[in-house]
């Protein structure tokens, strides 16, 4: 029973993964099927359709299988975002079954979680562009999970996009471990492990867990940022 | 089970998203539904189109104005035989919503994708509404962001751009005198409306590249810039003299500018060709003296003249189903699905 | 940094011949703020900038769409068009979400003047003016409207254009 996980926040990534369920969610048995991995800031429109026809041919699911659609809901730049959530979304409607939206961000923190202390918190950064960085701080939500299984994780602080130099000055990464590929923008503000990044199938994990609880995943899209093109206040002189 | 005579067409090039379903008929192409999202309202709050604020509003319409369009149509996803989608020319980010909505449709589907150029859809939607296009026609595409004329030897297959224009688009040279005079934005809509109050014979505004010395390289181009500042200065010069502008004679002068050059090109275009069929297509057709003249000109000439109705005139999916069906017809082949999307997307190119 | 520089431009074939000389110097990353009255020639001055780049398609006024990208057709920077008429602040390219980037382009924004500086410290700001008024009721004097010298005012910002030397009168 497989399901189609994608998020296009950063890099545009693509996971087919079996449904692991029941549990234990160790992170070594998250059973990826097959996947696919781009990094691209532009073009996800382009890439994203290629790559979910070549996760399925590799791993011989016909997409009629697929159980469900998962997708990082972000937040991220606009244009990228928004071809992850229409693809998931219309993707599901053709298919038939249900289409599951998860920060991006609460996936980089359940990685980064798994290896560390009970009561470890992260402060999960990216990309925002025009020098800024979307963040949040996450700790376990049941400080009781044990250290190798994939935590379930709870927002302390965030999602929010803002410089690295407010974040510093506000203490955002105070006790907490910096994950996500923005710790490698503005080090000198911010460090810590870029390497941590959106992996499709811990979005899928967290998404069957919260399925399996009876949540609602809306598929709305983080954008934290108005539209920033802002009207003409007053009419400009026309006329020479 | 898919059926290959029915055609979903998405168009999302600017602020409207319009999902539609056609159905191929040997001697037709019939419209089934044509569902409309318009995100209008938003921007007429910010004077015009905001990219951003459409991009956002097709990704939350997206899906429910295709099941709108299904349940209207009575027609399950499944039954659908091929998708077509608007690949340009449009607004970057609005295209890309659509065109990623309808490449997860043809995974999830299992059907071809076939992405189309949204200003020859202008000209296909009309197979739908007076019948299938005769072996070659003329199409004349107005609106707010294009003035072209196409020589439409086959809708999905061969079509020359003649001509564009070389600056402003007639819609939106109508927008930039609303500017002028004063008027709320878009300014097409009260332009015309004040026009008819108007003597159109008031002011003689220049008539672009009608002179003989543009008719070698320009004769099927058309341009309105020139026009647009004659309309500044005159309004200038009046307003120096502290005179009151005659607000109503202004308008009708300046429409009727647009309107003769509009016309007057497209049937010379069309004698020089031999061509006895006219559609006019695209938002700006809704003009009141341009269809008044191209009818009653067309009607002198012996020319055949086809308008949708204002509704297929303006943005739709039922265009960009006209055209996949016209697509599907000819038996094309599919489209790549890494296809990009193309905001200044040529116009000879039909197909992606 | 600043430095002013003006050309007088008898007519549109003068323009658009100073636009394609202008794209000469310019290169991915620049950004050139028009700014001037309806009708002043900024799209006809944009259409020959583009010439000079050699990119795709007719240039042609963007007021609808706000804003057009023009690929290169050997291989150089794009052309990003912008009307910013109706704009009233635009921090960044990405809010017209145009899916390229100020690096990557030649970048012309109509309207700009007082909105496109943010965008970037090095840039041109060039201001045209076109004959005001005058032209009576005649026939004649309507039809001549559009022709007339444009003078274009350039300000040349940053230490982008410090050794650059600009085309003189087309």
């Amino acid at each position: 029973m497989p399901l189609l996980a994608l998020d296009t926040s950063a890099d545009i990534c693509v996971s087919l993964v079996a449904d692991p369920r029941p549990g234990p969610w160790l992170a070594s048995t998250l059973g990826t099927l097959a996947s696919r991995r781009v990094v691209e800031q532009r073009r996800h429109a382009e890439l994203l359709a290629p790559m979910i026809e070549e996760v399925l041919g590799e791993a011989e699911v016909d997409r009629r299988d697929l159980t469900a659609v998962v997708v990082g809901t972000g937040p991220a730049p606009f244009t990228g975002l928004r071809a992850g959530l229409v693809t998931a979304r219309t993707l599901a409607l053709a298919l038939g079954v249900p289409v599951h939206g998860v920060c991006s961000l609460e996936a980089v923190a359940a990685q980064a979680l798994t290896d560390l202390d009970a009561a470890a918190e992260v402060l999960v950064v990216t990309d925002a562009r025009r020098r800024e960085l979307y963040a949040a701080r996450y700790r376990r939500r049941d400080p009781a999970t044990p250290r190798g299984e994939l935590p379930e994780v709870v927002a302390l602080d965030g999602p929010l996009v803002d410089s690295a130099v407010a974040l510093q000055e506000r203490g955002a990464a105070q006790g907490a471990t910096v994950v996500g590929a923005g710790a490698a923008l503005h080090p000198e503000h911010l460090a810590g492990d870029p390497e941590v990044v959106v992996d499709p199938a811990v979005l899928a994990v967290l998404a069957l867990r919260r399925a399996e609880r009876g949540e609602s995943m809306p598929t709305e899209p983080l954008y934290l940022r108005r539209p920033d093109v802002t009207p003409s206040a007053g009419r400009k002189r026309v006329s020479g | 089970m898919p059926d290959a005579s029915l055609v979903l067409g998405i168009e999302t090039s600017c602020d409207e998203t319009g999902v539609a379903l056609a159905r191929i008929h040997d001697d037709r192409t019939e419209l089934l539904v044509d569902a409309v999202a318009s995100s209008v309202d938003e921007h007429a709050r910010f004077g015009g189109i905001i990219p951003e604020i459409a991009s956002r509003a097709h990704l939350e319409a997206m899906v429910p104005t295709i099941q709108r369009a299904l349940g209207e149509a009575d027609v399950d996803l499944g039954q659908v035989g091929a998708v077509a989608v608007t690949a340009g020319p449009g607004l970057v980010g609005p295209l890309t919503v659509g065109a990623a909505a309808a490449k997860a449709l043809a995974v999830g589907l299992g059907v071809p994708l076939h992405g189309v150029n949204h200003v020859i859809g202008h000209a296909a939607v009309d197979e739908m509404v007076h019948g299938l296009f005769p072996e070659r026609v003329m199409a004349l595409v107005v609106s707010g962001g294009h003035s072209s004329l196409l020589l439409v030897d086959d809708v999905a297959t061969d079509v020359t751009e003649l001509g564009h224009t070389l600056d402003d688009a007639a819609g939106e040279a109508f927008d930039k005198v609303g500017r002028l005079l004063g008027l709320p934005y878009p300014g097409g809509p009260h332009i015309d409306r004040l026009a008819r109050e108007g003597d159109p014979g008031a002011i003689r505004f220049p008539r672009g590249l009608t002179a003989a010395k543009d008719q070698a390289r320009h004769a099927d181009d058309f341009s309105f810039s020139g026009l647009k500042t004659a309309v500044a200065r005159w309004v200038e010069a009046r307003q120096d003299a502290g005179q009151e502008i005659p607000l109503h004679d202004v308008a009708a002068s300046f429409a009727a500018a647009v309107a003769d050059v509009l016309t007057a090109k497209t049937i010379a275009a069309c004698r020089r060709h031999e061509v006895d069929t006219l559609v006019i297509g695209g938002g700006f057709s809704a003009n009141s003296q341009l269809r008044e003249l191209a009818t009653r000109r067309c009607a002198e000439a012996g020319i055949t003249v086809r308008i949708p109705p204002i509704r297929y005139c303006t943005d739709n999916g039922a265009m960009i189903a006209a055209l996949g069906a016209a697509v599907v017809r000819r038996g094309l082949p599919a489209s790549p699905l890494d296809l990009a999307v193309d905001s200044s997307m040529p116009l000879t190119q039909v197909t992606v | 940094m600043s430095a002013v520089h003006e050309v007088e431009l008898p007519d549109a074939a003068s323009a658009r011949a100073w636009g394609r000389s202008l794209a000469t110097v310019l290169a991915a990353g620049d950004l050139v703020v028009l700014t001037g009255p309806l009708g002043a020639g900024k799209t006809t001055l944009t259409q020959g900038i583009g010439e000079g780049l050699e990119v795709r398609g007719q240039v042609a006024s963007p007021t609808f769409v706000i804003a057009r990208v023009h690929p290169s057709q050997v291989g150089g920077p794009a052309l990003v068009h912008v009307d910013a008429y109706r704009l009233g602040s635009l921090e960044e390219l990405d809010a017209l979400d145009l899916d390229t980037s100020l690096e990557d382009s030649v970048t012309v924004v109509e309207w700009g003047e007082g909105l496109a500086e943010v965008l970037a410290e090095d840039r041109l700001e060039l201001v045209i003016d076109r004959p005001h008024g005058g032209a009576g009721l005649s026939e004649e004097d309507l039809a001549t409207a559009d022709a007339g010298t444009r003078r274009v005012r350039v300000r040349a910002v940053g230490p982008r254009w410090a050794d650059v030397e600009l085309p003189t009168g087309g």
